[in-house]
């Protein structure tokens, strides 16, 4: 089986656009998060992106005003990480777009249920918001401006709909349906959790953000022949039930990884005090299993913690954060880095990125 | 890597028509339509007044595990898995089984998009004199301790495959949201997980409840329904030359797709085999098909050849067919495009003609549909075929089931945004 690598990666985020503005974020540089409220509830921080003007983008496709702010998120992330492939338009016909989203289009919903309620729909709501109603738009939108005519879906899977667009992008190009695939989330639901909050007074979550994390998954054939330097290996995307020592031990197991290879695990964690409780569990459950040893010299990061909620696009946002942190030689002077995404029930994704060795 | 045989073990629907898929089909062959004026809100005033809902008590459990059956969404797709599961006779796995299993559904937007979103909407807007705000108030009053977790599950069903899960022991879940190709969408990557051998049994389909005051008429502004509201039945007619749109159609389907291993190690009785699945994307424009029909006979060809065969090896072809000018024209030529000379030869009919269009659940409930014809031997027709477009010159089984052996049926699925699939059901030859 070959391997597949990330040539590409783009997002969107309330830090800017781009990883460049990730990594600022990571190091404590970028703006702080906005404070808002919906009315009589308590301000909370939000890392709201909101409408989008982007030239960069303007210039890629002549449609591009009809694009919703929802779909734009995708759009500008998918740009970026196409551009750092350097694909050509004629070498992008057969790649495909897989994007997960939690809530999706809620705020162009929100739009157009007004537009529905208030003005009357005949008279007040334009089909270009309606559009945007639809939870594929950003994926349509992407393949139609960058003429993507591989395999196209949108996975609602919850928190873990980004990282399930990779495994199963992984699949696609396993299956040889299309030698590349843009996979990611993208979400915008700000409005609507603020509203949401303001009746959840033992909410403990993260910051709410919203935006887009994309990367572009290449085989490594189709690489090679393009002779390009990857970001990373994508070496797989595992899908486990059960506490995050067990997942990690199923990464080891299923992807051949030694914990000893890995230098980092990006958890999905909202706090830093749940961040040292599942490490103190990793450690403890480690020793037990003899293998503690095997933990020392990794880092535990959460993301979120400094980069808000992200939901079903965190998968995305977290690759291209694990991305970020990457070194000469590797995370941490290891060959390996885990980025942990939750998914439905007590299911979570865990995508394992490999050092960005040029293919012989 | 090996392929595993992906076989066909059980089916189940909540539509329209009803809920035993061995009526519904019997029903279907007879060309009997569901199409009609819409009841679940007053469409006076709407261009399109007219649905094809589900008008009968639908039976489903109330809660399935942790999940409250609590929206019609839920108990129709509930219902058809239910069904799907006792028609396979499968009972739900425990233990390490569970990771063998998967759920693969397609979720639309749930029933509590206009009494949700919109009142919300209105109060971050500050128009709280709106009389939509006692909606928001009574939502309000009625939501348990934990808003997000129900409020927000209204919206994209995201309990469904969960609850689902809970049917059939399974471990994985996933939901896709491919617009009107995603019902085959689910389809064919459960299908893929079982080929792959990552699972032995999925549950596949899709659920839709789109008969809303928001979808109707937002649908109806891309000009993509049947302003025919003095005469509903007649409104969905794919491939006629006087088409002027589809109806939105509500319910649920599911299979039940197994390993053929796997099925026959527990004796269960094969329905059909699902050979082979395609994708590809237009990448033309959010809404209209490519008009040349380019990316649908790719997706085609692809499923073709995914099954094994040849163009010609086809004898029926369940077509997406809406009933739009676009998508029915171009349907046809990517059909010509994808089966050449045979096209002229194959039997091609829509469903759609006779429930209108399910959105996320279409591609479930024609696979359903599908797997009935190879097993019963009637095509089912395309009703409301009058007149010809000369535009539209294939053999569409005009108004009359016709008794044929089927032994493989090509299903298209095609959706907003350009995405087409296309699934392959073939007769299981043990």
């Amino acid at each position: 089986m070959g391997r597949r690598f990330i040539v590409g990666a783009g997002c969107v985020t309330w830090a800017g656009l781009g990883i460049e503005a990730l990594e600022q974020a990571l190091r404590g540089e970028a703006p702080p998060f906005a404070v808002e409220s919906p009315g009589s509830g308590p301000s909370i921080d939000v890392g709201r992106v909101g409408p989008i003007k982007d030239p960069a983008s303007a210039a890629t496709y002549r449609r591009w005003g009809q694009v919703d702010t929802y779909s734009r998120y995708g759009y500008v992330a998918a740009r970026l990480a196409l551009e750092q492939s350097g694909l050509t338009l004629e070498e992008r016909e057969a790649y495909g777009v897989f994007l997960g989203t939690s809530y999706g289009c809620m705020e162009e919903n929100q739009r157009f249920d007004r537009y529905t309620i208030k003005e009357g729909v005949l008279k007040g709501a334009s089909p270009l918001v309606f559009k945007g109603t639809v939870d594929n738009a950003p994926a349509g939108w992407i393949a139609v401006a960058f003429k993507l005519r591989g395999p196209n879906a949108t996975f609602v899977s919850g928190d873990g709909a980004g990282a399930e667009s990779m495994w199963s992008g992984l699949r696609q190009i396993e299956a040889m349906r299309a030698p590349g695939l843009l996979c990611g989330g993208v979400e915008r639901f700000v409005d609507l959790h603020l509203v949401l909050r303001e009746r959840d007074p033992d909410w403990q979550g993260a910051t709410l953000s919203e935006g887009s994390g994309v990367v572009l998954v290449e085989d490594e054939a189709a690489m090679r022949a393009r002779d390009v330097t990857p970001l990373a290996e994508l070496v797989g995307v595992v899908r486990h039930r059960g506490s995050i020592t067990e997942g990690l031990q199923a990464v080891g197991v299923r992807l051949g990884l030694r914990l000893e290879d890995v230098g980092l695990v990006s958890l999905a964690t909202p706090t830093l005090e749940r961040l040292a409780e599942e490490r103190a569990e990793l450690e403890q459950s480690a020793k037990e299993g003899g293998h503690g040893a095997a933990l020392e010299g990794i880092e535990f990061v959460a993301d979120k913690v400094t980069l808000g909620e992200f939901h079903g696009a965190w998968g995305g946002v977290a690759v291209c954060a694990a991305l970020t942190r990457r070194e000469p030689g590797g995370w941490n002077g290891r060959k390996y880095a885990l980025v942990h995404v939750r998914g439905e029930g007590d299911e979570s994704f865990y995508v394992a990125l490999g050092e960005p060795v040029k293919p012989e | 890597m090996s392929r595993q045989k992906v076989v066909v073990t059980g089916l189940g629907v909540v539509v329209p028509h009803g809920d035993d898929i061995d009526a519904v089909y019997q029903r279907i062959i007879r060309g009997e339509n569901e199409c009609g004026r819409i009841t679940k809100f007053d469409p006076e005033g709407f261009l399109c007044q007219i649905g094809s809902e589900v008008k009968y008590e639908v039976e489903a459990p109330d809660m399935v595990g942790p999940y409250t059956v609590h929206n019609d969404a839920l108990r129709y797709v509930v219902g058809a898995a239910d069904r799907a599961v006792k028609y396979a006779n499968l009972d739900a796995a425990t233990g390490d089984e569970q990771d063998r299993r998967a759920i693969v559904l397609s979720t639309g937007v749930g029933p509590a998009n206009i009494d949700f979103l919109g009142p919300i909407a209105l109060r971050l807007h500050g128009e709280d004199s709106d009389p939509y705000t006692s909606d928001m108030a009574s939502f309000y009053a009625q939501a348990p301790d934990e808003p997000e977790a129900q409020g927000l599950d209204e919206f994209h069903l995201d309990t469904a495959a969960p609850a689902c899960a809970v049917l059939i022991g399974a471990a994985h879940v996933n939901n896709t949201a491919s617009a009107c190709a995603s019902g085959s969408h689910a389809v064919a990557d459960a299908a893929a997980m079982i080929a792959r051998g990552e699972v032995d049994v999925a549950l596949a389909g899709g659920v839709c409840t789109p008969v809303t005051r928001v979808l109707v008429p937002g649908f109806a502004m891309l000009q993509a329904l049947s302003t025919r509201n003095d005469d509903p039945e007649h409104a969905s007619r794919p491939f006629d030359a006087g088409r002027d749109g589809f109806v939105m159609g509500e319910g649920a389907a599911v299979l039940i797709l197994e390993s053929e291993e796997h099925a026959k190690a527990r004796g269960a009785t094969i329905l059909a085999e699902l050979a082979g699945w395609g994708y590809s994307c237009d990448a033309y424009r959010l809404t209209d098909p490519q008009p040349e029909g380019v990316g649908m006979a790719l997706c085609m060809t692809r499923a073709i050849e995914s099954a094994g065969l040849k163009p010609e090896d086809v004898d029926h072809v369940n077509a997406h067919g809406t009933s739009t000018p676009y998508n029915d024209r171009a349907e046809t030529l990517a059909i010509k495009k994808a089966l050449g000379d045979h096209a002229y030869k194959t039997p091609v009919s829509s469903n759609k003609s006779m429930f209108g269009h399910l959105i996320h659940a279409a591609g479930a409930l024609e696979g359903c549909l599908s797997v009935k014809t190879i097993l019963e031997g009637v095509i089912p027709p395309t009703a409301n075929y009058e007149e010809a477009d000369p535009l539209c010159d294939l053999d569409y089984v005009p108004n009359t089931g016709r008794p044929a052996k089927v032994d493989v049926i090509l299903k298209n699925s095609f959706g907003f945004g350009g995405m087409n699939v296309s699934v392959v059901y073939r007769r299981y030859e043990g």
